[in-house]
């Protein structure tokens, strides 16, 4: 799980940007931006779909930095902002026509994976994700591959603790039985 | 994949797009409010076909901060506006609303992208619902309301029963008295106005249930107490 001091640095890079440090902005893009994408992309299944709904995050906090409030991490604060700007995109353009989809995609996702996962169990689930249902898939990548804790993954998909462990419940069971169909017995 | 400082080049160049469109927005408001009403009703018209202000969302929000900005404006100012003229704005401001998604969710999401989300998603589950074939049911003739859950559903004439994946009922709607709509584990609902009806959107160990009222006959408040007359039961 998360570490209090990095989101206490973070914090405080917030205070250095609303204070006027523009610098300070550049280092939490710079923090954020490849986990961010490789979040979106469990919503849109395309590379410069998801760079550009990033983007729209961090203009986010750009244009209304008074609405954070610091009472949840910076991070939980943009994956939040990031989510909601994914479903209204996928809101607005239901379907995606096949000449739209990035072929480099998935090179491109394996690329930030192969980056940003850490360890066995959350490599292994990252395999499955794409076969399990949005809920499902959102709070297994949240959990495991953010490691952020229940009560953060549940400000960013809207839903409280419990429901997010019966997510994470379901989904786990889910993965696993994706797995048997491989004929890999966890 | 874009370069970091591609990335964040990008991530300026929108901002400071977004703070020109700004400015354009607020000029225009500002001049709406020197106008008459039906004036601006005018000038709202001619900002929606603006070509760069082509999202909707900031489009009808825009119609609607204009349209409420004009109001409070009239009603503040000596001279009280004639019922004809509020009447008037009503029917333009429902007609500019009816562009492509209400002004209320377009507000919702240019003010507060939380909320937005959860209309969002209670529009998705809904879509989904239809086209599922799910359910959509006439109510004593009052409303329509789709019901939708991600479980298992078996509609009876008066009520829909749900059950979990391992078969066991989990819920029960009412179809003719929505006070006896019960479920287990529920977070307490929202409402949220959108396409011309009201959205209570609630969980149900962690499954979305999303019940849409629409017709002649909503209001607010009926979709407030629906929402209130939900009974829920403690896990």
């Amino acid at each position: 799980m998360r570490e209090g001091g990095k989101v206490s640095a973070d914090n405080e890079l917030f205070r250095r940007y609303i204070d006027g440090d523009i610098k300070a902005f550049d280092e939490i893009v710079k923090a954020y931006r490849e986990n961010l994408i490789f979040f979106v992309m469990r919503y849109v299944r395309c590379t410069s779909l998801a760079e550009e709904i990033a983007q729209d995050a961090f203009v986010e906090l750009l244009l209304h930095k008074h609405r954070y409030n610091f009472s949840c991490s910076l991070k939980t604060y943009l994956f939040t902002i990031a989510k909601n700007k994914a479903i209204n995109h996928l809101r607005r353009q239901k379907f995606l026509s096949d000449e739209e989809i990035d072929i480099n995609t998935k090179a491109d996702e394996e690329d930030l994976a192969q980056r940003l996962i850490k360890d066995e169990q959350s490599a292994m689930l990252y395999k499955v994700l794409d076969r399990l249902n949005g809920d499902y898939r959102c709070a297994l990548h949240l959990v495991y591959i953010e490691n952020l804790s229940y009560d953060d993954a549940g400000k960013v998909m809207g839903k409280n603790r419990k429901q997010i462990e019966n997510l994470v419940f379901r989904a786990k069971a889910a993965a696993r039985n994706e797995f048997e169909k491989e004929g890999v017995v966890l | 994949m874009k370069s970091e400082k591609e990335f964040l080049d990008g991530v300026y160049a929108k901002y400071e797009k977004e703070l020109e469109l700004r400015r354009k927005r607020t000029k225009m408001l500002s001049m709406c409010a020197t106008l008459s009403a039906c004036a601006c009703v005018a000038i709202i018209v001619a900002i929606r076909s603006v070509p760069d202000i082509n999202n909707v969302a900031e489009d009808a929000a825009l119609a609607d901060a204009a349209y409420g900005y004009t109001t409070q404006n009239m009603y503040s100012s000596s001279k009280e506006p004639s019922e004809e003229a509020v009447l008037e704005m009503a029917k333009s401001y429902k007609a500019a609303a009816k562009a492509q998604i209400t002004a209320d969710y377009a507000a919702d999401i240019a003010e507060d992208g939380m909320l937005v989300s959860e209309v969002a998603e209670a529009e998705e589950a809904v879509a989904e619902a239809d086209e599922d074939n799910g359910t959509l049911y006439s109510n004593a003739g009052k409303f329509t309301f789709n019901l939708y859950t991600s479980n298992s559903q078996t509609v009876y004439e008066d009520k829909i029963e749900y059950t979990d994946e391992d078969g066991s009922l989990i819920a029960t709607a009412y179809l003719n008295d929505l006070r006896g709509f019960s479920c287990i584990g529920c977070t307490y609902p929202q409402v949220s106005e959108a396409n011309g009806g009201y959205y209570i959107n609630h969980n149900m160990n962690g499954e979305s249930i999303v019940i849409f009222l629409s017709g002649e006959q909503y209001e607010k408040e009926l979709a407030q107490s629906v929402a209130d007359s939900i009974v829920y039961n403690e896990d």
